[in-house]
């Protein structure tokens, strides 16, 4: 009997333990790929460690809790709590995220990653990219990246009466580059585009406080947050490397520089509260209202960057004055009917109103005419701030037909109105199914099917159209899109979902899930646009307890997605065009589809405290096919060849206990990937005449990466 | 080879009424169990079975300081009948098991969870979908082991998986946020514990979710794109693609299913916008958005067309 205190093995069952690793990390091959967010990019070796300390009080309820990971990569995390159990917490935590996009990226500009992007001494500009002379030769690499690093502080504190507070505060920033689209001249007539890399220099703060009441009957919750975006950059300003070509005005061309607009500034505050209630022991209410202010009102930038250009009209006002109010409220009824039944009913109102001013802008086109101050001009436009009022009415059945067998019913209701679209007023029913069923002690399985009907208002296809552009030059167009086209987020629509699983135990220490699934969604009633996307997947799971040193896994998954759409090229020589937008010698199809396939295998043995080992294999394969078809008489329509990916990657690892409390740790990591992506291959700087080139290739690669740690367990 | 195992020796198990707590209020009543000859035997005494349990003494339940920890009895009941069997035979189940194949109903089994982890994100656990679903808290949480793995940022999403096959397939895609690699996790966008917003969000919106960590989408933009502002779905999936910033679908074939007019917005996009073929400026590398790059909306007064 235990009438002297415990031992010194029982002890060790209940003490927390800690840790400290550190060892060497060596990759054999630099690939931002590979290395994308876990900062394992950089071939060579890099020293790494892992800290991992838990620490109580004695006799009292203090704490501390350290959490650091790759401490010596890009992907560290550093994480630090401490406080009096029952009575208050502090953390303090610090991160970062390193998104590697591109390491095969050229461009002809020298200074990559700065805000005003200059071309290389002695260029030769010229209309179209072939006759750039200076251009293959100057294409100089630059890796396209970027890094959060964050620092967050949280403290909770409980009050008496059942009351408790918590407080947290994130400083993150965002630096780097990600690549855009540099355009001068205007869209739909004579443009002449770069990829160039924008600057990111953000800064975002975010602040929460929450006051909390909890007790057996009621809980409550009121809170404040905010969230604030500070974009150090706001312009991109480059060189044209054009010379100014027909429909430009004289001086836009090379060296004139352009400038784009960055993400604004913005705020947002919202002020919420929560309410849990128990009506009776089976019955419960909960919901939550919230009211947040989003504001944007960064300066403008001016209409044109270029002083040759002429202003006519001054812009309408020198900031946007945005601002959008968002009020939501959400209900929950949770019944137990009886021991048979339970009911959920929902209820939610989200409402966006957009208070933004609307504003007249004799815009210019990209940094390349003067302004157009006819009436009938394309370039007036009037700014559209959309609102919307979304609500949705739930209600699921839960019977319980016998001990094995349970059913579930559910409906929604989902209506929405939205001012500037197409479409007014929306409303979605939704009917669901569901059955699950014990079949043995070993055997369980379930069903669910879920259909859906989304119809809509009168399809206004030219009514954006209307309140954005000049009456007189909507007179002259009457649209701009084509009508008999509806855009598929707000399309009518059929969706059927089916779930399918089985799970089983074939025999001892052995458990297998299959799993299906189906997903359709059918724009019935659009002649043009999205027609159908669909999806299957299927997957199959083992789990295998050999003996308790001894487990597998094995699991294997396959998933199709399928987008079908039919579009009108709008051309006269396919006897088409504004007066006959349904013309069928100009109608065309996509079928696009996505295969995907995952396997993996995973075994772990551990015969004891000496040691243990394990490995993991994956494979991964992604396939994408782009199907065209176009109606008979189209010219130039050739197959596309398939985009794919494909992963396979051996993970192994391995603990040694040298001492009692010192173990050895090995971990090596084989990874191949091999893609393919039309998008890319073949391209030159001047393949294409409108738009300078990067020289990017689809990853390709096997890295190899082996790590050695000494870790250090303590009480 | 190893020798073989003798038979298992007849126990008469039973509490010592002496035993004295191991870590938690009174949880003697369960570590004392015993056989009556103070012999460890392996026969089946709770510690001999499962010394496992102990490891709650490592995690904030094994904490008798704060005196809000439960104890054994708390969690599992009473269990009267358990504690006083004596006899070497197995003794009757606890009042409610959390193991595999439990006759405990997941609903009682949360009730134990409940009974102190209310209010807070759990607000909206009751008919939220896991609770419907029953997937019990035990489900996901693992209160005996030192290390609860689905609060684990690198481990959070294998628990997840084991429900959620699809995600496991779409996170191995070519593009996807870094949740196997450890720096996203499942929760950071959705409150598995019953949400206000759809799909377990944990913002009452889809896009006030995105939002949290990409606020430069946010707006109010002078032009605004309405897909965008409307729904991030609309053009992105949330988990993984094929296609590079987890757009749905390849461009330009996404945008044209929204916009056809004519010059090339309603082209027929096909092989002979490849090299060698060719190079369709609108096909090509960032296709559409070699120009049309402001595609969540542009705050430039020139920029109707999402060009500045």
């Amino acid at each position: 009997a235990q009438t002297d205190g415990p031992s010194e093995e029982v002890l060790n069952l209940i003490r927390p333990d800690s840790e400290i690793s550190f060892g060497v990390l060596d990759v054999s091959k630099s690939s931002y790929k590979f290395g994308d967010y876990t900062g394992m990019h950089k071939k060579g070796a890099h020293l790494n460690g892992d800290v991992r300390v838990n620490m109580r009080g004695e006799g009292n309820a203090n704490y501390l809790e350290i959490d650091a990971t790759n401490l010596g990569l890009d992907s560290r995390n550093f994480k630090i709590k401490g406080g009096e159990q029952g009575n208050y917490g502090l953390s303090l935590e610090y991160d970062e995220i390193s998104k590697l996009w591109y390491d095969s990226y050229q461009t002809p500009y020298v200074n990559p990653g700065s805000t005003r992007l200059d071309l290389p001494a002695g260029w030769v500009a010229s209309a179209t990219t072939p006759g750039m002379t200076q251009l293959t030769g100057n294409m100089k690499s630059f890796n396209i990246e970027t890094q959060r690093k964050s620092v967050a502080f949280g403290l909770t504190k409980l009050l008496g009466g059942d009351w408790d507070v918590a407080v947290d505060f994130k400083h993150e920033t965002k630096q780097g580059n990600r690549l855009l689209g540099a355009v001068f001249g205007n869209s739909g007539g004579n443009p002449r585009a770069a990829v160039l890399p924008e600057p990111v220099d953000y800064v975002t703060r975010q602040f929460n406080l929450s006051a909390r009441y909890t007790t057996d009957k009621l809980q409550f919750q009121a809170g404040y947050s905010a969230s604030l975006f500070d974009n150090k950059k706001p312009f991109l300003q480059f060189q044209n490397a054009y010379t100014t070509i027909a429909g430009w005005t004289a001086g836009t061309g090379f060296p004139a520089y352009g400038q784009i607009g960055l993400p604004p500034d913005n705020q947002a505050h919202q002020l919420s509260a929560s309410l849990g209630y128990q009506l009776s022991k089976a019955t419960r209410l909960a919901g939550t209202f919230s009211y947040s202010r989003l504001t944007q009102n960064d300066s403008f930038l001016p209409y044109t960057s270029n002083p040759v250009l002429v202003i006519t009209n001054p812009m309408p006002r020198s900031s946007l004055e945005g601002k959008v109010n968002n009020t939501h409220l959400d209900m929950k009824l949770t019944s137990k009917l009886s021991s048979d039944w339970n009911l959920v009913a929902a209820y939610r109102y989200d409402d966006k109103a957009n208070k933004t001013p609307q504003s007249l802008y004799d815009y210019i086109g990209g940094d390349s005419t003067n302004q157009n101050v006819v009436a009938n001009s394309d370039r007036w436009r009037t700014n559209l701030p959309g609102s919307s009022t979304k609500q949705l009415i739930e209600v699921e059945a839960i019977y319980r037909l016998s001990a094995h067998t349970k059913l579930k019913f559910g409906g929604e209701y989902e209506w929405a109105k939205k001012t500037f679209e197409a479409v007014s007023n929306e409303k979605e029913h939704t009917l669901k199914a569901e059955v699950h069923h014990h079949f043995s002690d070993t055997t369980a399985g379930g069903l669910s099917y879920a259909w859906s009907d989304r119809q809509t208002s009168d399809y206004l296809f030219a009514a954006p159209f209307a309140a954005s552009f000049a009456p007189a030059y909507v007179a002259a167009q009457s649209w701009d899109n084509n009508p008999f086209q509806k855009k598929f987020f707000m399309a009518p629509r059929t969706r059927d979902k089916i779930h399918a699983f089985v799970n089983f135990e074939p025999m001892e220490k052995v458990d297998v899930h299959l799993g299906f699934d189906f997903k359709d969604d059918n724009y019935t009633k659009s002649y043009y646009g999205l027609q159908d996307a669909r999806g299957y997947g299927a997957n199959v799971d083992v789990n295998i307890a050999a003996t308790d040193a001894l487990t597998a896994h094995v699991y294997a998954a396959a998933d199709r997605y399928t987008n079908f759409e039919r579009s009108n090229r709008l051309a006269a020589g396919c006897g088409g065009g504004k007066a006959n937008p349904t013309a069928p010698g100009c109608d065309w199809t996509a079928n696009l589809s996505d295969h995907n396939y995952l396997t993996g295998l995973g075994l772990r043995y551990r015969p004891g405290e000496k040691y243990e080992i394990g490995a993991d294999y994956t494979y991964s394969k992604s396939i994408g096919k782009t199907d065209m078809w176009a109606a008979a008489g189209t010219t130039g329509l050739l197959p596309l060849p398939e985009n794919t990916n494909t992963l396979n990657r051996i993970d192994l690892f391995g603990r040694y206990a040298l001492q009692k409390n010192l173990s050895l740790n090995v971990k090596y990591i084989y990874e191949r990937f091999q893609a393919t992506d039309w998008a890319l291959e073949g391209l030159t700087p001047a393949s294409m005449a409108n738009v300078i080139g990067t020289n990017q290739v689809a990853p390709n690669y096997s890295v190899h990466a082996l790590g050695v740690s000494l870790s250090y367990q303590f009480k | 080879a190893d020798a073989p195992k003798a038979a298992p020796t007849k126990v008469n198990l039973a509490a010592d009424p002496n035993a004295k707590d191991l870590i938690l209020k009174g949880d003697a009543k369960c570590t004392g169990c015993h056989d009556e000859a103070d012999e460890p035997t392996g026969a089946g005494t709770m510690l001999e079975l499962n010394p496992g349990v102990l490891a709650i003494g490592k995690t904030k339940h094994g904490v008798k300081a704060d005196k809000r920890t439960p104890t054994c009895t708390d969690c599992h009941g009473d269990s009267e009948k358990h504690r006083t069997h004596k006899g070497s035979d197995k003794p009757p189940k606890v009042d409610r098991s959390f193991r595999s194949h439990t006759p405990t109903s997941a609903e009682q089994r949360d009730a134990a969870c409940m009974s102190c982890h209310k209010g807070g994100n759990r607000m909206n656990w009751p008919g939220s979908q896991h609770a419907n679903g029953d997937v019990s808290c035990n489900a996901c949480h693992k209160v005996h082991s030192k290390k609860d793995l689905v609060r684990d940022k690198y481990a959070q999403a294998e628990v997840c998986y084991t429900c959620h096959k699809d995600q496991r397939v779409e996170m191995r895609k070519p593009s996807h946020h870094p949740v196997n690699e450890g720096k996203v996790v499942c929760s950071a966008c959705h409150n598995l514990h019953g949400s206000t917003g759809p799909k377990l969000l944990i913002k009452n919106t889809l896009n006030e979710t995105c939002y949290s960590c990409h606020m430069e989408k946010r707006g109010p933009f002078l032009w605004e794109h309405p897909p965008a502002a409307d729904n991030c779905a609309n053009c992105h999936v949330p988990h993984g693609s094929n296609n590079t910033a987890l757009l749905k679908t390849r461009q330009p074939y996404l945008c044209e299913q929204c916009h056809d007019y004519t010059n090339h917005p309603g082209n027929v996009y096909s092989g002979s916008g490849l090299p060698p073929n060719g190079a369709a400026q609108q096909m090509v590398l960032r296709a559409c958005a070699n120009c049309h790059t402001q595609v969540h909306g542009s705050n430039h007064p020139s920029g109707p067309r999402f060009t500045r």
